[in-house]
Parts: C-alpha cells; structure tokens; sequence
C-alpha cells in the first residue's frame, strides 16, 4: 500500500519548551490511524501541523510523496487537500446545512455540486435536513454535518480531532459507525485524535500512542494492546494489576503464582507483570485463601475486587457466573502477561 | 410600568392641539429642511466615520501580531471617560474657532468609536479558532477566509453599533450646541428657550421622536436576525495578519492622541490657571448636587429595575416585559426630547411639582431604568430556577427565600449596577439643564453654562470632576468587568 501521508522527525516548540518532537508515522491509503494520549501530550499539535495550521520547526511533513512542510517548503492549508473535522463542529452558523457541507466545493459545476451534497447528507443520515441552520440541529448532528463538509472535496486525509468527545455514549457508537462507514466508502485516509482508549482500540486500523510529545509505540490495536512496551502504556490502555516478580527457569515468579511471559525474557531479571483483569480465573473453593471483597455489575460483565493473601487485584468475570461477596476462592491467572524488567 | 409612556403622548398632544396652521408652518420651513440636512449629514459622517475607526481597532487588538495591543485596547475605550460635551469644551478652550460641521464630526466621531469598537472585538473574541481552521482548509487568501468566516459572524454586531452610533448623533444635544452646528436637538433647546409659543420645539420633537424610533426598530430586525451556535471552546487565533506595527501603532496613537489627548490637555492647561475659592465652594455644591441627584435616582431605578427583572424571569409577567420594551424606546430617544416632553406633562398636570427635586428625579429615573435593568437584569438571572425550587423544598417562604438564597447571590451584582447607573446619571446634561429646580446646578449644566458665556477657565474644574467620574465605568469596561457585560448566566 502507497503511503499518503508521511511524518519525518516531526518537531514543535513554544518558545523554548518542547510541544511535540521526533514524531514519525506513516499512514497508508484508505488506512485510519489513531494518535492516542492523554490530553496535553501534543496529540492536536500534531494534527495542527499535518493540517498546515502550525509550522513545525523540525522534520518534514509529505502529503502523496510531495513535502507540505520543511524547513524548507511550505504549503498553505487549502492547498494540501485535507479536510478537518474540528472537536466543536465549527460549523459556519450563518450558513445552511447544505451551504455548509458545499463550503469547500466552490470549483464543482452547480449540478455536480448538489450531487455531492445530497450524497454526502444522505451517507451521514442528514436527509431532509439540507435547509436547516447549524442552531437548529443538535450536537450529533452538527458533528455529522462537519464530517460531511470535511469530506465533500475528498482529502487525501481526513483529519479527526476528538469529534465524538462531546456526545454521550449512544450517539458516540452510532456516530463512530457511521464515519467509519463513509470513510470506507469514500476510501478516504483518516487520522483520529484521541484519548479515549476503546475508541481508539476499537476504530483504527493503526493506533499511535503519545506520550510527552512524541509517539512511544505505534501498531494494530491488538498488537498494542497485548503487547504495550512498558507499564505505562500497559496501564493506559486499559485496567491492569501490577505484580512484581522475577524471571526463573524461563516463568515470571510472583506472589500470584509462576506466570508465563508473552515478552522474550532474560532468566534472572527482576520487574513487574502486568496482569490485565480478564487474564484472572477466579475459582471457587471452600479451602481458597483469596476472598471477594466487592463486585461492580456492569451486566455482560463483572468486576471483582479480591483479596489475596498478599495484594488485593481487581478481576474481570463473566455476569452470570460471577462469584458473591465473601466467597472463598482460588486465583489462577491464564494466558500469557507481560513482564517488564526494571 | 407603561407610566414611562406618557410624555410621548403628551408630546403628540401638543403637537395636535396646536394651529394646524403653526404646525404646517413650522414643517414647512426652509430651517426645518436645514435642520434635517445638518442631522443627516453629520449622522451620516460620524457613524461611517466611528464604523471604520472602532472596526479597524477591534481588527487590530484581535487578529494581528501589532505590538502593544493590550494598550492599544484600553486607549481605543478611553473616550468613554471624556463625554462629549467635555470632548468640545476642551476643544473650544484651545481653539475658540473650532465650531461647525467639522468640529462636530470629530468630537462625536471620537465618543462614538469605543461603542463600535468594543461590540466588534467582543464578536471577533468570540469567534472560535476552530472556524478560522476549517476555512483554511477550504481557502487560500486571507480576502477568502474574512469572506467566508470573518465578516459573517461580525456582520451582525457591525450594522448594530452603526445604529447605535446613529442614534447617539441624533440623541447628542451637549456637544452640537456647544459647537454651535445646527441639529435637531440644539434647535428645539434655542426653540425652547427663546419663545413663548412651544409648538415649534414639540412639532422638532415629534421629527426626532419618528427618526429615532425607525431607527429603533432597524436596530431590533438586526439583532434578531443574528445567528450563532457557541460552542467555542478554543479562544481566536491572534496571529492571523503579520503587522509589524509601525504605520498602525501611529495611525492608532495619532487618532487616539487627537482625539482624546487635545481635550484632556486643555483642560488640564486651563486647570493650571488657578480656581478662585468661591469657584471652589460653587464646585462642592455642584458635586454635591450632582452626586445627590444620581444617588437617589439610581436607588429608585434599581429597585424598579430589581421588581421588573425578578417579575419578568419568574413569570413571564406581561406588563412588565411591556415596560421593558418601553422603557427602551425611551431610553433611545434624545434626553432632550424626553425632558421637553417632562416639561408639558409638569406644567399641565402636576405644576406644584414642576421644576422640583422629586421632578427631575422622576425624570432621571424614566430615562436611566434601561441602564438599570440592563445591569440588574444578569444579576438577577445568576439565581437559576432550579435553586428556587430547591429553596421550596427545604421549606423556605418566599421572603425567606429572597433573604437567604437570591439575596446573597445577587447583592454584588446589584450593588456594581447601582455605581454604574449613578455614575451615568452624574454626566447627565439636557434634561437636568431643562428640569432643574431654579438655582441649582450640577457639574454637567455649571460647566455648560459656564462654556457658553467663554468662561473656559471657571468651567475647567467641572470638566475634571467629570472626566474623573466618567472614567471609573470606563476603566471598568475595558477592564472587561462591567456588569453589564457579564451576560453568561447559568
């Protein structure tokens, strides 16, 4: 696959602190990759730079193999074909709906353009809503409209600045689907910044994640999420118990039992498992050292807190079949988890 | 509250009870046709004049890299500090032949261009970063994206402040007189006060009454036609346009420099040239009046305004939003015309109380309750619904509610509405000149009269007391800290 975009050593300062540095990542055709992080690490910076809002100082941005931003070449925004769909919509409020979604089709014959228009409405399910006023709609909406004027000129990368932030949960999912949909069907290449780690996991193709300014680890979402290059990331992607142990006779040692590693180990060094809450089997046994202390229901799931005899863990158990508060029980851990040595 | 109504039809009553004749008469004149011309022409100038100026500065404090802008935003606001009857006395103390057409032009030009200007930069502030990124995506030129970004969320908040603008040309009446150009309101005052027969100064009135009220009503169209989602959660970029400043910062300072320096100057020259000690004891007697005036006036309009604000957000109650939309159109209409209009009701149906303190407070009130209520009214809306309700859960009695929950909340509020209306009030000039009870003054009439007999130096002292007094809301608002302004109520 072709790369469409392409960032070399990407640097940003705000006078003489650094905002973003040594950023480097190629997104290929029709691929949609995330940029995750906390907020403040530089995530929308990076963005801001792909979209040509800021001037990076260091490393080179391509577009289609050409440089949009060097120390040397410089490409102005309208000129690099990508869209933006901004965290609060940004809809231009004196304009329609349609006005809107047509704002950057200027050069599109008239019949074409309606086409367009009407075609991209009806992708974002915004059929009818053509005259309306930005005030007028609601907040999804409005998200579904920016989307669709961000995408009617087709981009070569269409950038996402935590769009589905501001919604609650359903319309979020909806939205989410529907996005991922239209960018299938217009095979369009994304980037989604976000820090929202189910999001991400859940929608990219690729995830990047950030962390103080530059891109720590990057890959498929399953591939970060089961093999995170240290506790950090392991614990930012999700709930995970953190167990100290060392490595012997090629099993991590630990107070919950010998574990085996996902990681290539070194026999003898000394670190920290990260058990994830589903990677724990919670048996019942009348003999069983470990006691339930708590239960949250979430209803498909249930998260247990158990105290063993060395540390309390928090444990991932199916609705059903979860055990009771004050029920004895044996822990076991399956599967493979991963060990950091110090 | 519709009681603040009746001059207006008294007004027309004098109008229609008058020869026909006298009536036609005085339309019909070759000075009325003048007249009009002069307002015209000079509502014309100052306003695309102060529409230019305050947009300029508004562009350049928000969306330029110009050095000094933090500066350059409080000088653009410091004509508020000098009214415009003391803009022209400062004038007239360096140049006794500045008088006329232009005179008036750049004297109002500059009292009006912070209304325009901290309209425009309030919109532009509150213009998200994240529309102007967008729109560069779509366009290249900086022409492109004030097109299709910039002028449309301002558009608004422009035409509105021209009107504005407009509506104080017509309503000014201290500095046209003074500099002697011909307007509406300088002629009925001379009307007015030369003949017995009044039918031509309310036959003048009823002109300025219909002018102002289309005005009015232009003003009402635009502000309902503005549309905005506010959703920002980005502040502007400031960045847009490299200025390195020179040629700005000295058009800037140069217009500020002129504008407002050469009447500060003056007075502080003519201050320098020593004050008399019974000029001194006439100025205290003259603060004090001025100060008593406002004090008393301000507490009865904030009261009302406090009545009104909580009737109308807690019921909807008709007769008071009816009041409200009243108490507007008068606010609009020229002080002048509102005190000739006093003066037939005074003289006809309560003549023991004609030219008495309780009249012209009465007066003051009717034309400062908008002042009131505007800085009230977010005062009163910061207690949302849902504490009342609240309140009533815990059992609290409307009175208790009102001591302990709204009370509380709101007395700060009140409090900062109440100095913002009494200082508006101390510069006050044509009604008090037309209603006041015989022998007294205040700073405004004492340094008018005092600049119309040539007397720069007895008028200095009262033009400095002004300034100062003027100054603290203006310093206020450009410190953005004006009750008024504070609109984001829960």
């Amino acid at each position: 696959m072709t790369v469409v975009l392409g960032l070399d050593t990407v640097g940003m300062n705000r006078g003489d602190k650094s905002i973003v540095h040594d950023i480097t990542l190629d997104v290929r055709e029709g691929e949609l990759v995330s940029i995750l992080g906390p907020s403040g690490v530089g995530k929308t910076t990076v963005l801001r730079c792909i979209a040509g809002f800021e001037r990076p100082d260091a490393g080179a941005i391509t577009i289609d193999n050409v440089v949009v931003a060097s120390s040397t070449e410089w490409v102005e925004p309208a000129y690099r074909r990508v869209g933006i769909v901004p965290q609060d919509a940004a809809l231009f409020s004196h304009m329609t709906v349609e006005a809107n979604v047509a704002a950057g089709l200027s050069s599109m014959p008239a019949v074409q353009r309606r086409e367009r228009v009407a075609e991209l409405l009806s992708l974002m399910r915004l059929d009818g809503l053509g005259s309306r006023y930005p005030v007028e709609l609601s907040g999804g909406q409005q998200q579904r409209v920016a989307v669709a004027r961000a995408v009617a000129p087709s981009p070569r990368v269409l950038l996402l600045d935590e769009p589905f932030s501001a919604l609650d949960t359903e319309l979020r999912t909806e939205l989410r689907a529907d996005v991922r949909a239209l960018l299938a069907a217009e095979k369009i290449t994304a980037v989604l910044v976000t820090h929202d780690q189910e999001e991400a996991l859940s929608l990219s193709d690729r995830v990047a994640v950030m962390r103080e300014g530059t891109i720590v680890q990057s890959g498929s979402p399953l591939d970060i999420y089961s093999h995170p290059a240290d506790i950090d990331i392991a614990l930012f992607l999700g709930d995970a118990v953190i167990v100290p142990g060392h490595i012997d006779g090629g099993k991590i040692v630990t107070d919950v039992g010998s574990l085996t590693p996902l990681n290539s180990v070194r026999e003898g060094d000394a670190g920290f498992a990260a058990i994830r809450p589903e990677n724990f089997y919670l048996q019942p046994d009348p003999a069983g050292q470990s006691v339930v202390t708590d239960r949250q229901y979430f209803g498909h799931d249930v998260v247990v807190t158990v105290a063993t005899p060395h540390r309390t863990i928090t444990a991932r158990a199916s609705g059903p079949l979860a055990p009771e508060i004050g029920m004895k029980l044996t822990v076991w851990v399956r599967g493979s988890v991963n060990f950091y040595a110090n | 509250m519709p009681i603040v109504a009746i001059p207006l039809v008294y007004l027309a009553i004098r109008v229609f009870e008058a020869d026909p004749a006298d009536v036609w008469a005085e339309l019909s004149r070759g000075s009325t046709a003048q007249l009009l011309g002069n307002t015209a022409l000079l509502m014309v100038a100052v306003t695309a004049t102060a529409l230019v100026v305050g947009a300029t500065q508004a562009y350049a404090v928000t969306r330029t890299t110009m050095p000094w802008r933090k500066a350059m935003a409080i000088a653009a606001t410091a004509p508020l500090a000098v009214p415009s009857y003391v803009a022209a006395y400062g004038w007239l103390g360096i140049w006794p032949e500045f008088t006329g057409f232009g005179a008036a032009w750049l004297v109002l030009s500059v009292s009006t261009a912070p209304i325009v200007f901290l309209t425009v930069s309030a919109s532009l502030a509150r213009t998200p970063r994240s529309l102007d990124d967008v729109a560069r995506t779509f366009t290249t030129t900086l022409w492109g994206r004030h097109r299709l970004v910039t002028w449309p969320t301002i558009k608004t908040a422009v035409w509105g402040s021209g009107l504005l603008v407009a509506l104080y040309v017509i309503a000014d009446f201290g500095a046209v007189s003074l500099l002697r150009y011909d307007t509406f309101t300088r002629a009925i005052f001379i009307a007015y006060r030369s003949s017995f027969d009044r039918t031509a100064a309310a036959v003048l009135g009823i002109i300025v009454v219909v002018a102002t009220t289309v005005l009015v009503i232009a003003h009402s169209r635009f502000s309902a036609q503005a549309r905005t989602v506010s959703t920002a959660i980005e502040s502007p970029r400031r960045d847009v346009v490299r200025w390195r400043g020179v040629p700005q910062v000295a058009a800037m300072t140069a217009w500020i420099a002129v504008g407002s320096g050469v009447p500060l100057v003056s007075i502080g020259l003519w201050l320098t040239r020593g004050v008399s000690t019974a000029g001194i004891s006439q100025l205290l007697e003259a603060l004090l009046a001025s100060l008593a005036y406002a004090a008393v006036a301000a507490t009865i309009a904030t009261a009302v305004a406090i009545a009104m604000s909580i009737a109308r957000t807690a019921s909807g109650f008709v007769p008071a939003r009816v009041g409200i939309t009243l108490s507007w159109l008068i606010h609009a209409l020229p002080a002048l015309v509102v005190a000739l209009a006093l003066t037939f009701v005074g003289i006809r149906v309560v003549p023991d109380l004609y030219q008495t303190h309780g009249f012209i407070i009465a007066g003051l009130v009717v034309l400062f309750l908008p002042n009131a209520l505007a800085a009230v009214e977010p005062a009163i809306r910061t207690v949302p619904q849902s504490w009342t309700e609240v309140a009533q859960s815990l059992g609290m009695s409307p009175t208790a509610q009102f001591r302990r929950v709204t009370l509380p909340v709101v007395a700060p509020g009140v409090a900062a509405a109440w100095a913002l209306v009494a200082l508006v009030i101390i510069k006050e000039l044509p009604l008090t000149l037309l209603l006041r009870p015989t022998g007294i003054d205040t700073l405004a009439t004492r340094l008018w009269t005092e600049t119309n007999a040539g007397a720069f130096a007895a008028s200095a002292p009262y033009a400095f007391t002004l300034v100062i007094l003027a100054g603290i809301p203006a310093w206020l608002i450009s410190r953005g800290s004006d009750p008024q302004r504070k609109v984001d109520a829960p």
